[in-house]
């Protein structure tokens, strides 16, 4: 899969809409600049913030709001088959893998209900089932300089992650959401990450 | 506008360099923070969700959510940094035992008679009341930028809608305060006034 670069990305996006057009196009060199001189300076409080080990707190069942979950791809709606679906995890690993989605149901299973907060400024409480991300690094052993992981998504939405925030106990590869009950009513939505890369050095993203 | 003529020149308010400086930080960074955090808001906007009005392009900064979030990210430290140093500034001069609104202010606008010192106390008021107003915009804001860390924030104000609803008011109250408080300081002080917040004239008045 092709992966768009952030500059790529903004030249589609400020052609795929009007207010994109007016706002995007004089001001756009200038954000990606203000957010390579701040971002390194709110990393680094966002690392001294990080409590690694810290769980963020957990609801009730009932407190669930489907409502208010927005479901948002990035450009289009991928339709996955379960059955051809494959987890690909590589990069700076000394266990490059690729999991099938019965594989990754074999992992040991974890449910929360968290505050799923989006960037966009909403948030919703919100169930969801998966494997620890930290049970897939663990299996894909990163190499010791490993800083980041880069997710790529079906939808072809990419994402840059710290390793202390991927080794986070609630931080989930989720398939599973909104699920009320027993195990036995739930839908597997499977993972939209569908490869994942560990590296040394944060991807622009 | 001011009609009384006197002889000898009118006294030139004089403010100090910190004063000056704490305006203009102000008005640019809450100008980068007014402006991206409507860019942000136009990604779901509070009111109405994606059905919800967008905010038009003019008055927006960072042209997409990731840039008006650089920029939101960026302006924060300038202005929480300068209100930061504002309180500082008025703890350490002891400007905060006669700077703010007091009972006298009160007392001016209930049983005094000179319209001038009525428009000043108004104008004490509201260069008070802006003060928790903009402390409120920081503490929102973080419990919006870090949920994770800070869920007591989140806590405080009953529910991610109503934090997100009293973050953006403080956008229309910056604004209506930015308008009234220029007025009240053409009010109390004339032009040399508000000029003198911003730079010394060089000038003096005829």
């Amino acid at each position: 899969m092709q992966s768009l670069n952030r500059r790529q990305f903004l030249q589609a996006a400020g052609l795929s809409g009007g207010s994109f057009l007016l706002g995007g196009c004089a001001l756009s060199p200038l954000s990606d600049l203000v957010g390579i001189v701040s971002e390194p300076l709110n990393q680094r409080v966002e690392e001294l913030l990080l409590k690694p080990q810290t769980p963020v707190p957990e609801f009730a069942i009932a407190h669930i709001e489907p409502s208010k979950l927005i479901v948002n791809t990035f450009g289009f709606t991928p339709e996955i088959d379960p059955e051809a679906f494959r987890l690909t995890i590589d990069g700076a690993v000394n266990q490059p893998l690729q999991l099938s989605l019965k594989e990754i149901y074999q992992l040991p299973f974890t449910s929360m209900v968290i505050r799923h907060v989006c960037v966009e400024g909403w948030a919703a409480i919100v169930q969801w089932g998966g494997v620890r991300l930290r049970d897939l690094i663990a299996l894909a052993q990163p190499k010791s300089e490993v800083r980041y992981a880069y997710f790529q998504s079906a939808d072809r939405y990419y994402e840059s992650w710290d390793l202390r925030s991927c080794l986070h106990p609630q931080t989930l590869m989720a398939y599973q959401k909104m699920a009320r009950g027993s195990r036995s009513t739930m839908e597997p939505h499977c993972g939209c990450v569908h490869r994942s890369n560990l590296a040394t050095n944060k991807v622009n993203g | 506008m001011d009609t009384s003529q006197r002889d000898r020149p009118p006294v030139l308010p004089k403010q100090s360099l910190f004063a000056k400086a704490f305006h203009w930080v102000n008005v640019v960074s809450l100008s980068i923070m007014l402006t991206s955090g409507l860019q942000i808001y136009n990604a779901n906007p509070v009111f109405g969700g994606r059905a919800g009005l967008d905010v038009p392009p003019i008055f927006l900064l960072g042209g997409w959510l990731a840039g008006g979030r650089d920029w939101h990210f960026f302006g924060m430290w300038l202005f929480s940094l300068n209100l930061l140093s504002y309180g500082g500034y008025i703890l350490l001069s002891r400007r905060w035992k006669h700077r703010f609104v007091g009972s006298s202010d009160f007392k001016a606008l209930q049983i005094g008679k000179n319209p001038k010192r009525k428009a000043y106390a108004w104008h004490r008021i509201i260069y008070t009341a802006i003060v928790p107003v903009l402390l409120l915009s920081i503490l929102s804001g973080m419990g919006m930028y870090k949920p994770a860390q800070l869920p007591w924030i989140v806590d405080m104000f009953g529910d991610w809608q109503s934090m997100r609803v009293v973050h953006f008011m403080t956008v229309p109250i910056a604004i209506g305060f930015a308008i009234v408080h220029s007025l009240l300081a053409l009010k109390v002080g004339g032009s040399p006034l508000i000029e003198s917040m911003f730079w010394r004239r060089l000038k003096t008045e005829e």
